[in-house]
């Protein structure tokens, strides 16, 4: 992340607006983590604004090092991330819904449930 | 400048920590941990550059591929 040539270009720039919004995605998400009251929400939280933080800052390493094999690796990664990251959430939540001993809590903010009134236990 | 980035990274780690440890239901702190995870492989990457080692980027990689094989095995086995 040091400059060599000690100028300032767009890449850079670019390069620390991305980086610096996804360090602050990352603290939102810790923050959320606290202070969110049910399970959906924490597990929405921890979905969307975790792999947004985490995209933001590898499209920030990219943008400063420039195309070599490097930023290919971190292209890999991302590309992991988008995948891999939906999928496991979903089957949070679905394990997590069909789970008898923690279902939804009484005091939760859950107010709709289409899931339960479809015929034969839903999207089997 | 990355040093304070990872420092930040890590405060927002150990607050999400505090879930793991008091969730109320297991699958808290499932997603807590997976969180923790994806967390600490963006630090694995930025201590790459800190250091300026490319093997880094590698166990980074076999990192995500494991926390995914790992949170889906428990959340299979955990459903039921």
């Amino acid at each position: 992340m040091e400059d060599k040539q000690g100028g300032i270009t767009i890449f850079k720039l670019l390069g620390y607006a991305f980086v610096i919004n996804g360090t602050f995605f990352f603290l939102v998400t810790a923050i959320a983590m606290l202070r969110f009251k049910d399970f959906y929400t924490r597990l929405h939280i921890g979905s969307k604004c975790l792999t947004g933080g985490g995209i933001s800052i590898l499209l920030g390493i990219i943008f400063f090092k420039g195309l070599s094999i490097y930023s290919l690796k971190l292209g890999l990664i991302i590309i992991f991330l988008v995948i891999t990251n939906p999928v496991t959430t979903h089957a949070l939540a679905r394990a997590s819904y069909y789970s008898k001993k923690s279902s939804i809590p009484k005091k939760s903010n859950l107010i709709r449930d289409d899931l339960s009134e479809k015929k034969n236990g839903g999207l089997l | 400048m990355i040093e304070i980035i990872i420092i930040i990274i890590l405060i927002s780690a150990l607050l999400t920590f505090y879930r793991v440890i008091k969730g109320p239901t297991l699958f808290d702190r499932i997603a807590a941990a997976d969180s923790i995870g994806i967390m600490f492989l963006l630090v694995l990457v930025l201590l790459s550059i800190y250091f300026q080692r490319q093997i880094f980027i590698d166990v980074a990689i076999v990192y995500a591929l494991l926390l995914f094989v790992d949170v889906l095995i428990m959340a299979k086995f955990f459903g039921r």
